[in-house]
């Protein structure tokens, strides 16, 4: 299944950027942000879902998917900043952003250097839980979200692994257990709504709740029955409640 | 390299191997860049490939201006986002005795083919090491290797670029720039246009001496060394038997070629006038992949002899052993 109905290639961030797009021409947009090693691909649920209301975008960041990067791993300020010249280049400021796990922190740390950039935001799964900030702590919790997510969710993410590599994985990833979110959460001045499945171990709800409770306009929310990558497993109810923010 | 997602510039897009290796490119999902003098013959091929649902700019320069190509390399960073690969395809030819052809054309040649090579490399490497990754694919020829009389500034230059890529790829791993591949591609005789447009004071038509490859086929090996780069790649499998005799036995080799080419490269029957082609200015011919020399259908007609033969040995044998 892909909910995208097409392409596009921007140049920017140094790089050609590959976004998988769906939905009308002028609606309202919608950017999703991906997380650790995966791609606009895990994001086909949510992009159909949302297709009827929504010009639904989800940029490959440099390095992963189909977008090539640098030589070197982008941290989360590198990843951030090539967000916001992409977000620049294709002229979809203050648009509703949305993020899956790492993706989220890649939206808060926008909202430190471009805040003009930021819309509403969706901060679905946000990581990295401040107790549990170590490699093992978060490996371990990956693997007990693996019998929560749907079986399809697996060749899709292998895919993506392989395309952005061993490396770029492993350094992405110590990157973003060695980023401080609870710190500039409270920088995110536009509508935001943390969303959480409620059988996800990745990001238990004391976490979710010092989250919500960090952003200036936060609320939480939680999705029954699911785990963490909800764009994947529960795209309606996910699309549910990003409709009410698009202006 | 994958060639999905790639920006790739070719030179020499207009015609023959540049052409056929911009739709194999574009096909694969690479974006494109079309270097040549003839902009018509760029527009056209850029339709053909949007057709496609491909994406590709046209960039009309001749690559002897080294301004020119370094405007090319920033306008595709600036439009397309990057730079992965580079096809160093563009070149002339000239067919003349040695005495008789005019010092200038010869000159001309050597600029195109071995300072046009120069000018890629120069300024697409820097932006590849910058990137980390990307391959040069510099198209050369068997006459690198295998010598041929009438040709001396094509076999020269051909030999030339050889020595630019094998330097370049030391110099490149010394800077410790890995993910930089510089690679060779030498084609055997190839159906393309390149025959016609040529320069010729010999007074004789210049025909493709056989066996015809199609640059279809070239493109093929193109894609290959991109995906997989390799130092140099033969293409024909008559050039990859001519490049060992060559080896083995050179100054027989040099005799025997000789005198094909006196025989079947110059045509004997069919004159031709004095030309210097298109050196100076772009040909007029329709801008076309083959050159009407059969690569193809003489490929095909190839295998199925060899395979007449093969079959033909095997049936005899079958026999005897009865």
């Amino acid at each position: 299944m892909n909910g995208f109905t097409g392409g596009e290639h921007t140049a920017a961030a140094g790089t050609r950027v590959y976004a998988g797009v769906a939905g009308p021409r002028g609606a309202a947009p919608v950017v999703c942000v991906h997380g650790l090693g995966c791609s606009h691909r895990y994001f086909a649920p949510l992009a159909d879902a949302l297709a009827d209301v929504a010009r639904v975008a989800a940029p490959d960041l440099p390095g992963f998917g189909r977008t090539r990067g640098p030589h070197r791993t982008l941290d989360v300020r590198g990843l951030s900043f090539a967000l916001a010249d992409w977000l620049e280049a294709t002229d979809r400021r203050e648009c509703v952003l949305v993020g899956n796990s790492n993706g989220c922190q890649i939206i808060v740390d926008l909202a430190l250097h471009s805040p003009e950039l930021l819309g509403p935001v969706v901060l679905q799964g946000p990581t990295c839980d401040r107790r549990a900030r170590s490699a093992r702590q978060q490996g371990a919790r990956l693997f007990a979200d693996q019998p929560w997510e749907r079986p399809s969710l697996g060749p899709v993410v292998l895919r993506d692994w392989a395309a952005c590599g061993p490396r770029r994985y492993a350094e992405t990833f110590a990157y973003m257990l060695g980023d401080p979110i609870e710190r500039k959460l409270r920088y995110v001045h536009t509508p935001a709504v943390v969303v959480r499945g409620e059988r996800d171990p990745v990001v238990p709800r004391a976490w979710a709740e010092e989250v919500a409770a960090g952003l200036p306009h936060g609320r939480l929310e939680e999705v029954p029955r699911r785990a963490h990558t909800l764009n994947w497993s529960a795209p309606r109810q996910l699309a549910s409640i990003v409709r009410p923010l698009l202006a | 390299m994958r060639i999905r997602d790639s920006v790739a510039v070719v030179t020499g897009a207009s015609s023959g191997i540049g052409r056929a290796t911009a739709l194999r490119l574009a096909s694969s999902g690479a974006a494109l860049v079309l270097v040549a003098r003839r902009e018509d013959a760029l527009r056209d091929l850029a339709r053909e490939i949007e057709q496609a649902g491909g994406r590709a700019l046209v960039a009309p320069a001749d690559v002897a201006d080294f301004d020119a190509v370094e405007r090319i390399v920033r306008r595709a960073v600036d439009e397309l986002g990057r730079l992965d690969v580079w096809v160093n395809d563009a070149a002339l030819t000239a067919f003349a005795p040695f005495q008789e052809i005019p010092l200038e054309d010869f000159r001309r040649i050597l600029d195109v083919n071995v300072m046009g090579y120069v000018h890629g490399a120069r300024a697409a490497l820097p932006y590849m090491r910058d990137q980390g990754g990307g391959v040069l694919v510099n198209v050369s020829s068997i006459v690198s290797e295998v010598p041929q009389p009438y040709t001396h500034a094509y076999c020269m230059s051909k030999a030339a670029i050889r020595m630019l890529s094998a330097s370049l790829r030391q110099e490149l791993r010394l800077d410790g720039a890995r993910g930089v591949k510089v690679c060779t591609v030498m084609p055997a005789t190839i159906d393309t246009p390149l025959f016609e447009q040529a320069a010729n004071y010999t007074g004789r038509k210049a025909k493709a001496m056989p066996p015809v490859y199609s640059a279809e086929r070239v493109a093929r090996a193109i894609a290959n060394v991109i995906r997989f780069p390799r130092r140099e790649v033969v293409v024909g499998p008559m050039g990859r038997n001519l490049m060992i005799q060559r080896k083995l036995a050179p100054g027989i080799t040099e005799r025997l070629v000789a005198s094909q080419v006196d025989r079947s490269h110059l045509s004997r029957t069919e004159p031709a006038p004095a030309t210097n082609g298109n050196l100076f200015e772009p040909a007029y011919l329709p801008a076309s992949v083959a050159g009407g020399w059969h690569g193809k259908r003489r490929t095909a007609f190839r295998r199925a002899a060899a395979a007449g033969l093969v079959g033909a040995g095997v049936a005899t044998a079958v026999r005897q052993r009865r």
